[in-house]
């Protein structure tokens, strides 16, 4: 298990993490959300041992990343713009991440680079912007580290490769038991791909957990009334959004179905409709962080 | 262990192209002298000499190149992402890249070993050769170690270079700010001639900085080749005889060599990941570096208003470099105004006191070993009673050194008197003292100098001195 225990970074006397505590569980996809300037790519660099933390930790079967750098070995960290060496091809590439995955799987590496039509003696600079993301992502699979770190890795892929290189991870994880940490703006994307997810905020980790129980926490609701409503009326519930058009109200509310169900009930509703909540509107509203409320 | 080797192994790999070019531009550089000036043993030449200085002219260079290319992932902020999570200590990466690049240093001295054996005439030379070249070993790894430091405390690959390239500059401008300042106070006390040498000892100071160290020790081993091929003789004493260095300072660079190459260790560990790419803010950087290189060429000369003008144009131009950008701060001026105080302030404690007691015009009759003078008439008039005497080889007849001395405080008293104008010729003199050092006085000579000149002149036709030592028209 990768355990994060108070962490705090600052960068250029900005502290970018603070006091995060994330554990993350072995064989799961991982989706790191937040904002533009939220702290994921520090974070990402902070989990692969690039920056070291100013309090914290990150442990790794109980063991400190900083104090046991053989570790390191157990990870792998993927950026969104990759460095490669000058005049470099992908086969020299491959050769760098060798020092330190030794174990690289190379019979699927050539399968890789030959599904995905990438000429590994060609010089990296050659290649687009989405060839070099693929480059890349196949040295990641191929490596298939403990812990595969992945910065905004599908950004700049077509909609196909995305696809292939998703049910490539999900293969690998199964075959390697392997975790992936994917950062990520797609929200749709990390919603199908991913197993768990945190969603940071000023460095902080605003809210983490299972998708699929996310998801099932979070209800969303259209409401008629006969009569104008006030958002008073719904002030016992935890709610993440209210917007109030006299009569018709929307609401999204975290617990109990159930229970909000029957509370909604008391009100009498003319109609009362349940529609689907999605991880992006999740992490909308409690990016918001506040309730809505138009009348 | 494992991930040691790889990296090793990778680094060769990585490296071959690049370490193929080097070697044979090495080898051109090292052979090529040798082709051009072969050695001759009819003549005096000493086999390979010319290489020695080629040989370390490239340790030098290297020295200052291979910092910058063995760490300048630190310098861009992805390839930190790919270096730093390598699953080694920083210690050991960081010794390992060291390691590497001190080979890369030494590949010039491991050339010349190889073509020492080739070349037949230097066999006889080999302990020797072994011997120089430990040494020019010693004062290139120092200078790697120092550059590796200094280009430890940078953050961007720019001012790395500056660093690299400010290293032997702002050495090699302390050393000449130093005789600058002594030779201007000498050349205030003392009338004609004089340098800061005659009354200081500055080979010590000199050789506290590998670039001059290194090229002493190369001319000191040839010289000393030299003596024993000619006449003999103990080659170590001859060396340390030759050679301003003793063995004192092959300590200070080996100190030099362990400390810095262990602070510089030291730097690497503390360095963060986060710190590439961004303002390098080290006092051991722009500060110390514009701090030194200024002050040098002030105190060279900060009489001189245009060379003022320059070296202030040059401050500005280093600060705008740390800052990115040009800006006049009150700090600046103020620093500026501290150098000029300060080192107006040590020119006049220098003028004041006769450089601590140490600068003086004359010397007495039992300083001096031998003298040697040279008289040149610009009349060159037959009936001149100054009529040219050169005297090439130094005489130790302790009359004719009295008599010339006596010469010396009458033409200095003339030379005050008459500033320059209607002199009659000028007057070359070299002491040989007995401190082994020389002092050369250029003075003119007047209407009232010619009766001790006579003297002079007859004196040294009645001592019949040998031919080949005196010319008297």
């Amino acid at each position: 298990m990768l355990k994060v225990c108070d962490l705090e970074k600052k960068l250029q006397n900005h502290l970018v993490l603070h006091q995060l505590n994330m554990d993350i569980e072995d064989r799961c996809i991982y989706g790191l959300i937040g904002e533009n300037g939220a702290g994921k790519s520090t974070l990402l660099r902070v989990l692969a041992g690039v920056y070291e933390c100013d309090h914290g930790c990150v442990m790794i079967d109980d063991q400190d990343l900083h104090k046991y750098p053989e570790k390191k070995a157990e990870i792998l960290l993927i950026q969104d713009e990759p460095f490669y060496f000058h005049h470099a091809t992908l086969s020299d590439m491959k050769h760098f991440y060798q020092i330190a995955h030794p174990d690289l799987d190379e019979a699927y590496y050539h399968k890789l680079i030959t599904v995905f039509e990438l000429d590994d003696r060609q010089p990296l600079y050659k290649f687009s912007k989405g060839m070099k993301r693929q480059a890349f992502l196949i040295l990641g699979l191929c490596i298939a580290p403990r812990y595969l770190l992945l910065d905004e890795a599908f950004d700049g892929l077509d909609p196909h490769m995305r696809m292939m290189f998703k049910k490539e991870i999900s293969e690998r994880i199964e075959e390697k038991k392997m975790s992936v940490i994917i950062s990520s703006h797609n929200l749709k994307e990390m919603e199908e791909l991913c197993d768990c997810f945190g969603i940071l905020e000023n460095g902080k980790l605003l809210t983490s957990g299972s998708v699929s129980d996310k998801l099932h926490e979070v209800h969303r609701f259209q409401l008629a009334f006969a009569k104008p409503m006030d958002k008073e009326d719904f002030s016992e519930l935890k709610l993440l959004s209210l917007q109030i058009t006299a009569s018709i109200v929307n609401l999204v509310a975290e617990g109990e179905e159930a229970e909000i169900k029957a509370f909604l009930k008391e009100k009498q509703p003319i109609m009362m409709e349940m529609l689907p909540v999605s991880l992006e509107e999740i992490f909308v509203f409690k990016m918001l962080n506040k309730t809505e409320v138009s009348q | 262990m494992a991930y040691e080797k790889a990296y090793g192994k990778w680094y060769w790999k990585h490296n071959q192209r690049m370490l193929a070019t080097y070697l044979m531009i090495a080898a051109t550089l090292i052979i090529v002298p040798q082709l051009m000036f072969p050695y001759d043993p009819q003549s005096s030449s000493i086999p390979l000499a010319l290489s020695a200085y080629v040989v370390f002219a490239l340790n030098l260079l290297m020295a200052l190149l291979v910092p910058l290319y063995q760490f300048r992932f630190l310098f861009n902020k992805r390839s930190v992402d790919l270096y730093y999570p390598l699953p080694m200590k920083k210690t050991t990466m960081y010794w390992l890249n060291y390691g590497l690049g001190a080979i890369l240093v030494c590949v010039p001295n491991m050339i010349f070993f190889i073509n020492l054996l080739w070349e037949q005439a230097s066999h006889a030379y080999i302990p020797y050769y072994l011997l120089m070249m430990a040494g020019l070993v010693l004062f290139g790894l120092s200078l790697y170690a120092l550059v590796t430091f200094f280009v430890m405390k940078c953050n961007s690959l720019w001012d790395a270079c500056f660093a690299a390239a400010a290293v032997p500059i702002s050495q090699l401008l302390i050393v000449s700010a130093v005789n600058g300042l002594l030779r201007n106070a000498v050349t205030e006390l003392v009338n004609n001639g004089g340098s800061a040498y005659e009354f200081f000892s500055l080979s010590y100071f000199e050789g506290a900085q590998p670039v001059m160290a290194g090229f002493q020790w190369i001319s000191a081993s040839l010289n000393a080749f030299f003596h024993i091929s000619q006449s003999g003789g103990n080659f170590l004493t001859l060396w340390l005889q030759e050679s301003t260095l003793n063995a004192w300072m092959l300590i200070y660079y080996l100190l030099l060599l362990i400390g810095f190459s262990d602070w510089a260790c030291k730097t690497y560990v503390k360095r963060k990941g986060e710190d590439s790419e961004q303002q390098t803010t080290s006092k051991f950087i722009f500060p110390l570096f514009i701090s030194l290189i200024t002050g040098s060429l002030l105190a060279y000369n900060i009489t001189d208003i245009a060379y003022l003008c320059f070296t202030i144009v040059l401050f500005f131009l280093m600060n705008a470099l740390a800052e990115r950008k040009l800006v006049i701060k009150t700090k600046m001026i103020a620093v500026l105004a501290i150098y000029g105080i300060s080192l107006l302030g040590i020119h006049k404690v220098l003028i004041d006191t006769n450089g601590f007691g140490r600068i003086h015009e004359f010397y007495e009759t039992d300083e001096i070993l031998a003298v040697r003078s040279e008289y040149h008439d610009y009349t060159d008039s037959e009936e001149s009673e100054m009529s040219s005497i050169i005297m090439y080889v130094f005489q130790k007849d302790p009359k004719l050194i009295e008599m010339m001395v006596k010469s010396h405080h009458e033409s200095v008293t003339n030379n005050v008197k008459h500033n320059g104008e209607q002199a009659l010729g000028e007057l070359i003199i070299d002491y040989e003292l007995k401190n082994g050092k020389h002092a050369y006085r250029y003075l003119y000579f007047y209407p009232e100098d010619a009766k001790l000149i006579k003297e002079f002149k007859d004196y040294i036709k009645e001592q019949n001195y040998a031919e080949d030592d005196v010319f008297i028209r």
